[in-house]
């Protein structure tokens, strides 16, 4: 069977014989490289739509895997054609590797069904991010890159004690068949897995990198690290919750304190930052915990509904970074500059207008489908005081992003027939058509509703 | 086809846009002779007949489940009755009407004419609708056209301070009366599920008596602001900002007759409700308020409006006992002198330029062709013989007990006191000016006049018409001789200049209680209320703000909490254990 | 030959498209546009009255019975009258000012325009969200981008608060398919009764919330004096006279035509809310000396009694739902010839502070008489078009609830603030600072006469609304 696994592990080894050889024959131009690894990533793709993902021990499908995985290569498709396009001519070949690396991790993350090959995935992934978050060399990527290891290290330290006390809790690390036999190491265990996993999917009190990683990385390096690598955290999560650990009342409560507390406190947080990308880094911190809430109430109805947002938001925050990446290579940091925007580029503004309505859940956007589908799970379980808590916490979240929208000034840039500063060429012309694509998905998305 | 007495909307129709200035008052005038001629045939062919036509506004649409019972499917029916007393009332209403136009021909020549016709004939047509209407819901509709031509017209001259402001009072102060009414009909509405008044009046058994007794109240209310009656009485007094035509078009068959009119046709209720005592009780207490404040005022026209403000009263009083068919009579006598006098009083003003009644007295028109209709009009609101409200006064005193005729000697001789008062100040002196006779104004005042002469004796073949009764008794006779009386004293102070120093005491009493007038009242009343609008809306402002504040303190709150996010990413470890440390103690806990 | 409801969605879409077009291509106004593609709409309503409407519908995701479907019920024709006539007559003003020509303006204007026709005839409870706010969203970016004064405040405040409706509202929706399992209005109709007691009260309270802010009821209408008052002129049209009846239409429609059991357990709370909200709006707004500030208070009041009307709906006194959808259709017509004056006011003169102004009877004789027109219209004189839905409203709350009587000393003290603006503002000795102010242009008196044609034929007629809807 030829899985998208499969295909990229053997794109990887190709791409690294390929640049061994073209190093070896001094070819200078990386282009070869780049343009295997996205057909790499193209294969893969169609591999993972045709023949699904791989199962075997260790990695099995679940009934949403396939689906998960498709729109993970999907937008990784999508970021690294747009890294491609924005990288000058002497992008390092290394990154394709990486990313490619990054991406397989992910999707070995979604497919774990041992706790084991869940640490080697998620060290996969964090292991190629710090790569990805470094590729471009400058003082700002390094701290950024630094900041993340550093954290992620701990963080992978928490997980891996925490998969050893699961082990020594119940005797397997098979999801499976996880049991409680040795009762407190066991959810001192669960405990340490769930801070691991949260660490990676920015949930409360595990979400302080993110912030500063997202805003010192390269925008596009950003989307991935918001889309992917946390779809790839929130997956898990699901995979061990719902699939494998018998959870009681109280700990769902916890997790739907958690999803709230996060939401809360990064809609309160951004409503204060002056820099765009900023807000956008907790808005994506505010998405997570969102989709935390549909894996909190732990029925399947939830638990669908939580696979849905993770798409939802994902394609959203893919859109969002990538639409101001356009923007932050023009100099527009600062809130006070967003009317600027529009001169620098009509599409990526209405892409990171639309984007910002899924996120904020504006119909007819995918992220009002997974608003609504959160919504209506937790109606079913019965938790209408979390509703009525999340209307409100929502209310923060439509000030900050409304007040954002509203400063990007549309009257004069949309409509405005000059474009001032823009310096149209090709390369842009490509990016803004990589937004318009991600565009498109955010209203195509919806079927999968 | 009674409709079609409804000509007058027709000519204001056409005056709003296409006729041309000058052909103005001749529309109007033809609209209302229209009327006029109509209803004189129609009270001559339904002499005696009772006709009622009914027309369905709407009704309201139901797609009804079948288990649901519907009490009373709502349909609004607009009816008209001719009656005799309708009859009576379109030919009294369309003939003061017509002249009122007359006279406006001569006093409005230089005003803009088209506005004033279209709004005088609207004025027309709704008070002629408004004695025709037998649905109370139609009642109100031209009771509130009424109310709103009036409205337009008492501050017709809009450009001063004046008269905005008094048609502004009117309006509101009668809208008290008109909410009143509203609510009556809603109430008696939903009690009997009709608005006609035939068959409200015939059920009235189906109403509980503590609703029909709200109900009076409320429909007393609307009739005492309509007709001006204490205490609202305050807006007829400011109404005599507007054009003089107005006034007496307002004063004699229209606005405050329109009142009267109401509890003449809710009589039967009122009774049923045992509200009598209150009109006659208000009745009294207005009659003697008119007659002091008309004692102390200079302006002429204020003068005759107090006068109207004590008739009005004299009105009620004949329906607290009773009499309502004295009350109608006393209706058409009032609307004949009254307008008669307004003319005068017009006339007057457009020759010597002035309202003030010592003013007029010093430029003097004693020698004028006015004399004797001023002399025929202010000896009616007297009531002396043989006038026609001498006769009037009979069918008003016909209910009246001993007390009533006790108060009314006094309100009698009170009246004479000031309008003769009037009179004589005004005819003093012969003046040099010469008050020409103008076709405009002779031509109606003469025919009023006439008609004050002669008119008394209708009241022997009124019955015929209308029911009513009449009495000539001591008290007639009595109250005859208290009003000669104050004619006598009005004659010494005012013409021959004896007892000085009382007059001027009295002057100057006046003036000190001025400051403590009803009017002003009325003024604090209102501020207050605007006051508390200002309370209100700052209150407003601060609940407003309050959310605002809300928002400022978020902001307070996440810039305090954004300094965890310091950059340090070795504090962001210590977070990451201090969370996990959180979350393991809670799960031990809970678990 | 029936019309097709999917012509409400296409025809303004064309007119939005071609906006685009017309940017970047065209050098036509994008106000002809706009006119012209609403115009075109109206028409189709018109030709829907005539021909009758046919529904529209199309499966998007089915398992979670989310359908493009569009369809009348009882109540839309009314609602579709007042939607698709009133923003086309008010957008007619629009001359210059701070919206001038831009074409942004009309493309959110006409996203409104649509959206909230096709709220009055969505048939699929999303789809209804999806239209409601999309309304929501371009009349905020309606004030906040084209607004005067502290339009961005004003905008934020309008959109937290409607906002928090529209999740309410998100939250009955929600509810009620997981109780009957489908988003399709009209299946509601029938499996209304069988949704649990309890769960039928939640709902309740959401939509409730949803319409209080919406049209706003006295505790939540913060929001309304300072959108109302920054948004451009067409926005507060459509804010008052639109936008302000979806909140009456869902409560209507949540209320007595599917849980009146609940309602009726509510009612009197909330008509004495209703009463309050209109005491308190009449005394806010008599202390305004800004005309459109005391307009829009003025305007929260009438909303007031039209949720007396709503809330005091019950099965033995239809009238006073009817009442209130009548008296909706007429205010929208009547705040909307008053809020255009207001507009044309302060471009003649320069102020809408009544204190500064005075005496303009004289330069603008054909302003004061539409104004005096429309006030009396608003205070409920008879023959103009409030009265009726009035009048139905206190006949049939009165049954039940004798005390909604106490609203009508509200109109008391509108009388008096109405008649005092008409005084400050029309009466009195012009001040030399207006001597050069001249009348309204033809293009206002042709927009004034609309809606005072719509306001006479109303008051006039009234059955012609009454026979368009039902309350079942």
């Amino acid at each position: 069977m030829i899985n998208a696994e499969y295909v990229l592990f053997a794109g990887i080894g190709l791409t690294i014989l390929a640049d061994l050889f073209r190093k070896e024959l001094r070819i200078d131009r990386g282009r070869l490289i780049h343009a295997m690894t996205l057909s790499i990533l193209v294969i893969a793709f169609g591999a993972g739509l045709i023949y699904g993902n791989m199962n075997v021990q260790f990695y099995n499908e679940t009934q949403y895997s396939q689906f998960i995985n498709s729109f993970v290569l999907f937008l990784s498709i999508l970021i690294y054609s747009f890294i491609l396009i924005d990288g000058d001519e002497t992008l390092n070949t290394h990154l394709d590797i990486l990313f490619m690396l990054a991406v397989l991790g992910a999707m070995l993350v979604v497919l774990s069904s041992n706790l084991l090959s869940l640490a080697v995935a998620v060290e996969m992934l964090s292991v190629a991010s710090y790569g990805i978050i470094y590729f471009q060399k400058s003082d700002r990527h390094l701290e950024a890159a630094v900041k993340y290891l550093m954290t992620s290290i701990v963080s992978m330290a928490i997980l891996l004690f925490g998969i050893s006390l699961v082990y020594a809790g119940s005797g397997t690390l098979s999801f499976s068949s996880l049991s409680t036999v040795n009762f407190f190491p066991f959810v001192a265990g669960i405990v340490f897995v769930v801070a691991g996993l949260a660490f990676k999917s920015t949930l409360v009190p595990f979400h302080m990198w993110a912030p500063d990683v997202y805003e010192a990385s390269d925008s596009a390096v950003t989307a991935f690290l918001s889309s992917i690598s946390k779809t790839a955290g929130l997956v898990a999560l699901i995979r061990i919750f719902f699939f494998a650990v018998p959870v009681s009342h109280i700990i769902s409560m916890l997790f739907l304190g958690i999803a709230l507390v996060t939401i809360f406190f990064a809609a309160v947080l951004a409503t204060v930052q002056d820099r765009i990308k900023r807000i956008l880094a907790y808005s994506s911190i505010s998405q997570a915990g969102f989709a935390f809430i549909g894996l909190g109430l732990l029925t399947a109805s939830g638990v669908f509904s939580s696979v849905f947002y993770i798409f939802s938001f994902a394609i959203a925050d893919a859109l969002v970074f990538l639409a101001y990446k356009i923007f932050e290579d023009n100099k527009i940091i600062y809130r006070k500059d967003a009317y600027r925007m529009g001169a620098v580029s009509k599409v990526a503004l209405v892409g990171l207008f639309l984007g910002i309505l899924s996120l904020a859940g504006f119909p007819p956007t995918v992220g009002f489908f997974g608003k609504l589908l959160i919504f209506e799970s937790i109606f079913s379980s019965g938790y209408l005081y979390v509703v009525v808590l999340l209307f409100f916490i929502l209310l923060f979240s439509t000030f900050y992003y409304f007040g954002l929208l509203a400063d990007t000034n549309p009257v004069s840039s949309i409509m405005g027939r000059k474009n001032a500063v823009a310096h149209k060429s090709r390369r842009n012309s490509m990016k803004e058509a990589i937004v318009v694509v991600l565009i498109l998905s955010l209203f195509v998305g919806i079927i999968f509703a | 086809m009674l409709f079609f007495v409804l000509i007058p909307i027709l000519a204001s129709a056409l005056l709003i846009y296409p006729l041309k200035k000058r052909l103005a008052a001749v529309t109007a005038i033809t609209g209302t002779a229209g009327s006029l001629a109509m209803s004189a045939y129609y009270l001559y062919t339904g002499f005696g007949k009772t006709a009622v036509q009914a027309y369905t506004w709407m009704t309201l649409p139901y797609h009804l489940a079948s288990s649901i019972n519907l009490i009373a499917v709502p349909s609004m029916i607009l009816s008209v009755v001719s009656d005799n007393l309708s009859l009576f009332m379109l030919v009294l209403v369309s003939f003061v009407s017509l002249m009122v136009l007359f006279f406006s021909t001569f006093y409005m020549k230089k005003e803009p004419q088209k506005r004033f016709y279209a709004e005088m004939s609207f004025f027309i047509f709704s008070m002629l609708g408004l004695v025709m209407s037998n649905s109370l819901l139609l009642f109100f509709i031209f009771w509130e056209f009424v109310g709103v031509s009036s409205y337009l017209l008492i501050s017709f001259w809009y450009s001063r301070e004046a008269p905005s402001a008094a048609g502004k009072k009117a309006f509101v102060i009668t809208r008290i009366g008109d909410m009143a009414l509203l609510s009556a009909i809603v109430i008696l509405y939903s009690n009997t599920g009709t608005f006609s008044l035939t068959s409200i009046l015939g059920n009235l058994q189906l109403i509980p008596s503590s609703t029909l007794y709200i109900v009076s109240s409320l429909v007393i209310i609307a009739a005492f602001s309509k007709a001006a009656q204490f205490p609202f009485y305050p807006w007829l007094v400011a109404a005599m900002e507007g054009p003089t035509p107005v006034s007496a078009l307002l004063h004699s068959a229209t606005m405050v007759a329109a009142g009267a009119y109401l509890s003449v046709l809710m009589f039967p209720m009122l009774e049923a409700a045992a509200l009598l005592p209150v009109l006659v009780v208000f009745g009294f207490i207005t009659a003697v308020i008119g007659a002091l404040l008309g004692l102390k005022e200079r302006h002429s026209k204020r003068i005759l409006a107090y006068s109207t403000v004590e008739s009005l009263a004299f009105m009620f009083l004949a329906i607290g006992t009773a009499n309502t068919g004295g009350a109608i009579f006393y209706l058409f006598a009032h609307a004949v002198f009254k307008s008669m006098l307004f003319f005068i009083g017009g006339v007057v003003a457009v020759f010597i330029g002035t309202y003030d009644i010592y003013k007029i007295s010093t430029k003097g028109v004693k020698n004028s062709w006015l004399l004797v209709p001023a002399v025929i009009g202010f000896s009616s609101i007297s009531a002396l013989p043989p006038f026609i409200s001498f006769f009037a006064h009979a069918g008003i005193t016909y209910g009246f007990g001993l007390y009533e005729n006790i108060a009314f000697v006094i309100v009698s001789f009170l009246t004479a006191l000031f309008s003769f008062r009037a009179l004589f100040v005004m005819f003093r002196n012969r003046g040099k000016k010469v008050i020409q006779q103008r076709s405009g104004a002779y031509i109606p005042v003469y025919l009023l006049a006439a008609i004050s002469i002669f008119g008394g004796v209708i009241l022997f073949f009124f019955n015929g018409l209308i029911p009513i009764a009449y009495r000539f008794d001591i008290f007639s006779y009595v109250s005859l001789a208290a009003t000669l009386f104050g004619v006598y004293i009005a004659w010494g102070a005012f013409y021959v200049g004896r007892y000085r120093s009382v007059v001027s005491r009295f002057y100057s009493l006046a003036k000190k209680l001025d400051k403590y007038s009803y009017d002003k009242i009325l003024d604090r009343i209102g501020r207050a209320f605007v006051g508390f609008g200002k309370v209100i809306s700052e209150l407003d402002r601060l609940l407003s703000d309050s959310f605002s504040r809300m928002a400022e303190a978020t902001f307070f709150l996440s810039s305090k909490s954004r300094s965890i996010e310091n950059g340090d990413a070795l504090s962001y470890i210590d977070g990451v254990f201090v969370g996990l440390v959180i979350i393991l103690l809670l799960v031990v806990v809970l678990v | 030959m029936i019309i097709s409801l999917i012509g409400f969605l296409v025809l303004p879409a064309i007119g939005i498209i071609s906006l685009f077009i017309n940017l970047s291509f065209g050098g036509a106004k994008p106000r002809n546009i706009t006119i012209a593609s609403m115009l075109a709409t109206t028409v189709l309503f018109v030709l829907g009255l005539l021909l009758g409407f046919g529904g529209f519908s199309v499966t998007v995701i089915k398992p979670l019975d989310f359908s493009f479907s569009l369809a009348t019920n009882s109540l839309s024709v009314p609602f579709l009258l007042l939607a698709t006539i009133v923003p086309l007559i008010a957008i007619l003003s629009v001359k210059r000012g701070s919206e001038g020509d831009k074409t942004l303006f009309y493309v959110f204007y006409l996203l409104a325009y649509m959206s909230a026709i096709l709220v009055f005839v969505s048939e699929n409870l999303i789809l209804l969200f999806v239209f409601w706010e999309v309304t929501v969203l371009s009349l905020f970016f309606m004030i906040s981008l084209f607004g005067s004064g502290p339009a961005r405040r004003a905008g934020i405040k309008f959109l937290i608060f409607t906002q928090f409706g529209s999740l309410t509202l998100l939250g009955a929706f929600i509810l009620v398919f997981l109780y009957t399992g489908s988003f399709s209005l009209s299946s509601l109709f029938i499996t209304a009764a069988s949704i649990p007691s309890s769960i039928s009260y939640i709902i309740f309270v959401f939509v409730l919330i949803t319409a209080m802010i919406k049209m706003p009821v006295f505790p939540l209408h913060e929001w309304l004096p300072d959108a109302y008052v920054s948004a451009p002129n067409p926005g507060t049209i459509f804010l008052s006279a639109v936008m302000s009846k979806l909140g009456g239409y869902i409560l209507l429609l949540f209320g007595f035509e599917l849980f009146p059991s609940v309602l009726a357990r509510f009612s009197v709370p909330l008509v004495v809310l209703g009463v309050l909200t209109v005491i308190y709006m009449a005394f806010a707004a008599s202390a305004q000396r800004d005309l459109k500030r005391m307009l829009s208070y003025s305007s929260v009041m009438y909303m007031g009694l039209i949720f007396i009307g709503i809330v005091s709906v019950s099965s033995s006194s239809l009238s006073a739902g009817a009442g209130s959808v009548m008296l909706m259709v007429s205010h929208a017509f009547v705040i909307g010839a008053l809020f255009t004056m207001s507009y044309a006011l302060l471009l003649k003169s320069g102020t809408n502070d009544m204190s500064k102004l005075g005496g303009l009877m004289k330069s603008m004789p054909l302003l004061s008489f539409f104004f005096v027109f429309a006030v009396f219209a608003t205070l409920g004189v008879p023959g103009l078009s409030n009265f009726v839905g009035e009048l139905l409203i206190f006949i049939g709350a009165y049954s039940s609830f004798p005390f909604v009587l106490v609203s009508l000393a509200g109109l008391l003290i509108a009388t008096n603030y109405y008649l005092s603006a008409v005084k400050r503002i029309f009466f009195g000795a012009m001040s030399k600072t207006l001597r050069k102010v001249t009348d309204i242009s033809p293009l206002d008196v042709l927009q004034l006469s609309l809606f005072s044609f719509f306001i006479l034929l109303i008051g006039l007629f009234p059955s012609i609304i009454m026979n368009s809807f039902a309350i079942i």
